[in-house]
């Protein structure tokens, strides 16, 4: 499995600039890929795109078939990381309460009685929502606040939530009895919507052979989540040159079926676009992007290597598009190879 | 000493990579704009021969043009791309682009400008500076070779050359169709011919030579337009004529003098080129009375000095330039005659010194008659070649008339042929006045030429009064003129119909059936008396004629033709 780039050692960063930050970054991350990719076999795309996810503070949707490590994953990562870690399996009854925390009365030693906020999982820096989509809506909207704010209402009180805070959903594709499509503003608060992949026959093998044998591995701590914030906010800092912001804004636009010069095949099948958090999406994702190449800048090539995860689950498709099986991957490659760079 | 930031710093180093990239690309650009600008050159080279070959002159190209212009373009568009300046941002771009430095430069440049100072920034920049520095030029931006350009100037070049060297069919057809192309073009190379065989021995004979020079160069150029070449022929041969006016005077002073020359053994030569008429033949034997003077014992010499004072008294009423130059040269034959009587005396009373003196004084009178009569042969000489060129102008337009099927009384009749002609009917009656009667032929010559309505020609009595009027000078024999000679009486026998075609037969005449010839009047009464001179073109023009009609076997029509150019040069 290939944990970073061959040409990161080599073409990285000339010398140790001024403060060791950059390198802390780089080699961090390093560290991280490499002991998740120990555990999650074959799914190189995928531990990048959680990585920078994670690294560039969004959250992350994960949609894949069942069984093919999306758990063990964000685990893996919480493992890794020392963060804490929670794991929600949504279910249609699942009530709101039941992840926010809820107040539950409480006697006192004075025979008083008051209520306490008793914390939901969401209080943990990384939180699995397992089987997002098979939760009512209301129960998802919950997420909604958690999400964006980083804070849960009770009653009349707010809580702010751990930092970092992470939310790793999964949906599975292909199980549409019994569930319930997430809302389209809630769609727009993950910052990538990964595709997990079925592995190869080589990966299957060694999947095999790792997890069925006495021990299971696990990842060593490699970093702390005071640490994982410095990397959040350094990676922030990385510049990015004018023309590849209009780059980036350029896709972002012709997402858009209104947009003038949007492809033809935007117009036709797609009812709306990318909203400006995709746009935002973009830029932080080749921001960190960026810096796992070895580099203190963002490059065309890191726009485009972030824009299927940014923007495939912010494109609302039309029926035409169903009818036709017409994927927003397919849109979104059509507006990534057609956008001129400058 | 100015300590620069460390941003600054970094912008300034790469300000200098970019610069040694925009060399690069300078010289890269260079290339191609050479080569662009050679197919650009080529393409002009096409369509010049294009041009050239339309107008069947792609011998007529110059060498040098067509080598020079491609060259010239390509060398003045790589010059030109050289001086333009790069932008500073797209030297970035392109450099990142070429040496996937993966916007780096970009990036750096920018932070630079804006001048950030954050570590990151900094890191960047300096990273950007060093990956700068390991980027291979030549690498990034090869020196290819433009090949499209190239090729693209090699096909041209190849097409050019093809057009340029195969025929021309709608010429050849239209040639075929119409062989008064031909014809135009043949007689344009005679002018030329005739050109060069004027020797610009004098200011006068270079400007005739530069003049038919020209002449033969347009109607070469219109000749494949016929008519058009037509005009331009009858305008150099009106410009000739107009170099010419002078000549009639003369002529007619010339043969004004003839007979007084006669009288004097030492003029006898001079008077019998006179009675010639030949020009050539006049200055020939001025200049050798010019160099037998100074050899003439002072009795010949005052002998001659009277003949010749006399002479210019009669040639005095005539053209002054004439009489000036024989009363010069008789003056300073007097004065010669008169030192070499007193120096032979002196030589007898005085001394060696006194007669070297009168020598030199003899001498110097000797060559000032001798410069006068040089005058004179000069004035002739160039009276000879305009004479000699006049007529060849008028042998190539006729036959230029004749194929195309216009008669010669018929051209005449063009508007912009009769103008001409009568206007030089109108000089030369003018002048007829002002001669009284001395120039007969010129009467005639204008009467041909003019309206025509007097076909016996109101200066007939005059032509046999001198031999002014037999020299030929009326300047052909029947350019001009309406119909109404055809048919009136005195009908010139030129006119006569030689060819059957001329004759308008639209057909369908049955064989017991009969048709006036409109070019057929009644027969003249046999009062007009033509000079030879007049009708002497006409047989000089019988070879081209037959050259044109075909009746000289194709093989010897060049044999026939130069015979006949040589004599045209004697």
């Amino acid at each position: 499995m290939t944990v970073l780039p061959a040409n990161v050692p080599s073409s990285g960063p000339s010398t140790p600039p001024s403060g060791p930050t950059p390198y802390r970054f780089i080699e961090t991350a390093r560290a991280i890929e490499n002991e998740v990719g120990h555990v999650i076999i074959g799914q190189p795309e995928v531990v990048r795109g959680v990585l920078t996810c994670l690294l560039a503070g969004g959250h992350a949707l994960l949609e894949g078939i069942p069984g093919l490590g999306k758990t063990l994953l964000v685990r893996t990562i919480g493992e890794a990381l020392e963060l804490s870690f929670s794991r929600v399996q949504f279910t249609p009854d699942l009530m709101p309460a039941d992840i926010t925390g809820t107040s539950i009365l409480r006697d006192g030693a004075d025979g008083s009685r008051s209520f306490e906020f008793q914390p939901g999982p969401l209080f943990a820096n990384l939180v699995l929502a397992d089987e997002v989509n098979r939760a009512t809506p209301k129960t998802q909207s919950a997420l909604l606040e958690a999400m964006q704010e980083r804070r849960v209402t009770a009653g009349r009180t707010t809580h702010t939530l751990p930092e970092p805070f992470f939310v790793l959903a999964t949906q599975n594709p292909i199980e549409m009895e019994g569930t319930y499509p997430l809302p389209e503003a809630q769609l727009d608060r993950f910052l990538f919507k990964l595709t997990v992949p079925y592995p190869s026959e080589d990966d299957l093998l060694r999947i095999a052979q790792l997890t069925t044998g006495a021990t299971m591995p696990h990842p060593t701590r490699v970093a702390t989540g005071a640490g994982l914030l410095e990397l959040m906010r350094f990676a922030r800092e990385v510049p990015v040159a004018e023309p590849v912001l209009r780059y980036a804004v350029r896709i972002v636009r012709r997402t858009n079926p209104d947009t003038p010069d949007a492809p033809a095949e935007i117009k036709r099948f797609a009812r709306y676009g990318s909203s400006p958090r995709g746009l935002q999406a973009i830029v932080l994702g080749a921001k960190v992007r960026g810096l796992l190449e070895g580099r203190y800048n963002v490059a065309f090539d890191d726009v485009r290597a972030v824009a299927m995860a940014a923007l495939r689950h912010r494109i609302i498709l039309g029926f035409e598009a169903d009818a036709e099986g017409v994927t927003a991957d397919k849109l979104i490659h059509d507006v990534v190879t057609t956008t001129p760079e400058e | 000493m100015t300590m620069l930031s460390p941003a600054a710093t970094y912008h300034a180093e790469l300000r200098e990579q970019l610069g040694g990239v925009g060399r690069a690309l300078s010289v890269q650009r260079g290339l191609l704009w050479l080569a662009r600008g050679l197919a650009v050159g080529t393409v002009g080279v096409l369509g010049l021969v294009i041009w050239a070959w339309i107008r069947d002159a792609v011998g007529a190209l110059p060498l040098l043009l067509l080598v020079g212009l491609p060259v010239a373009l390509s060398l003045l568009t790589a010059a030109g791309s050289m001086f333009i300046r790069h932008n500073t941002r797209d030297l970035a771009r392109r450099v990142d682009h070429a040496a996937r430095l993966q916007e780096r430069s970009t990036t750096a440049l920018e932070l630079g400008a804006r001048g950030d100072e954050f570590p990151l920034a900094l890191a960047q920049m300096r990273d950007a500076v060093e990956h700068l520095k390991r980027v291979d030029l030549l690498e990034a931006f090869p020196l290819q070779t433009p090949r499209n350009e190239l090729m693209a100037a090699f096909f041209i070049v190849v097409i050019a050359a093809l057009i340029g060297i195969s025929p021309n069919p709608w010429l050849l057809r239209a040639r075929a169709s119409n062989p008064a192309i031909t014809i135009a073009r043949e007689q344009a190379q005679r002018v030329q011919r005739l050109a060069d065989s004027i020797q610009p021995s004098t200011a006068e004979l270079d400007a005739l030579r530069q003049l038919v020079s020209k002449g033969a160069r347009t109607v070469d150029a219109r000749s494949n337009e016929p008519d058009a070449a037509l005009n331009a022929l009858q305008d150099l041969e009106e410009q000739v004529r107009q170099m010419s006016a002078g000549d009639d005077q003369l002529a007619s002073a010339l043969a004004a003098i003839a007979s007084a020359l006669a009288s004097d053994p030492a003029t006898q030569q001079l008077a019998n080129a006179i009675n010639t008429g030949d020009m050539r033949e006049i200055s020939q034997a001025a200049k050798a009375l010019a160099a037998a003077a100074s050899n003439m014992s002072g009795q010949d010499q005052q002998r001659v000095a009277r003949v010749m004072r006399d002479a210019a008294g009669r040639a005095g009423r005539i053209s002054q330039s004439v009489a000036s130059s024989l009363s010069d040269a008789a003056d300073a034959m007097s004065a010669g005659a008169g030192a070499n009587a007193s120096a032979s005396a002196d030589a007898n009373q005085m001394g060696q010194s006194g007669s070297q003196s009168r020598s030199g004084a003899s001498s110097q009178s000797a060559q000032s008659a001798q410069d006068a009569l040089n005058q004179l042969s000069n004035d002739a000489a160039a009276a000879g070649e305009r004479q000699r060129a006049a007529s060849q102008l008028e042998s190539s337009r006729n036959a230029l008339e004749r194929a195309l099927g216009r008669t010669q009384s018929r051209s005449g009749s063009t508007g912009r042929s009769s103008s001409s002609s009568s206007q030089r009917s109108q000089s030369s009656s003018t002048s007829q006045t002002a001669d009284q009667g001395q120039g007969g032929a010129q009467g005639q010559s204008g009467d041909q030429t003019g309206d025509g309505t007097d076909g016996s020609g109101g200066g007939m009595p005059g032509g046999d009064q001198g031999s002014g009027g037999d020299t030929g000078q009326g300047g052909g024999y029947s350019t001009g003129g309406q119909s109404q000679n055809r048919t009136g009486t005195t009908g010139s026998g030129l006119d006569a119909i030689t060819r059957p075609e001329q004759v308008p037969s639209s057909g369908g005449f049955a064989p017991d059936q009969s048709s006036v010839n409109p070019y057929l009047g009644d027969a003249g009464t046999g009062g007009a008396q033509t000079a030879p001179e007049s009708v002497q073109p006409s047989f000089s023009n019988k070879p081209t004629q037959g050259n044109d009609s075909g009746s000289i076997p194709l093989g010897l029509r060049d044999l026939v033709k130069d015979y006949f150019s040589s004599l045209d040069q004697k």
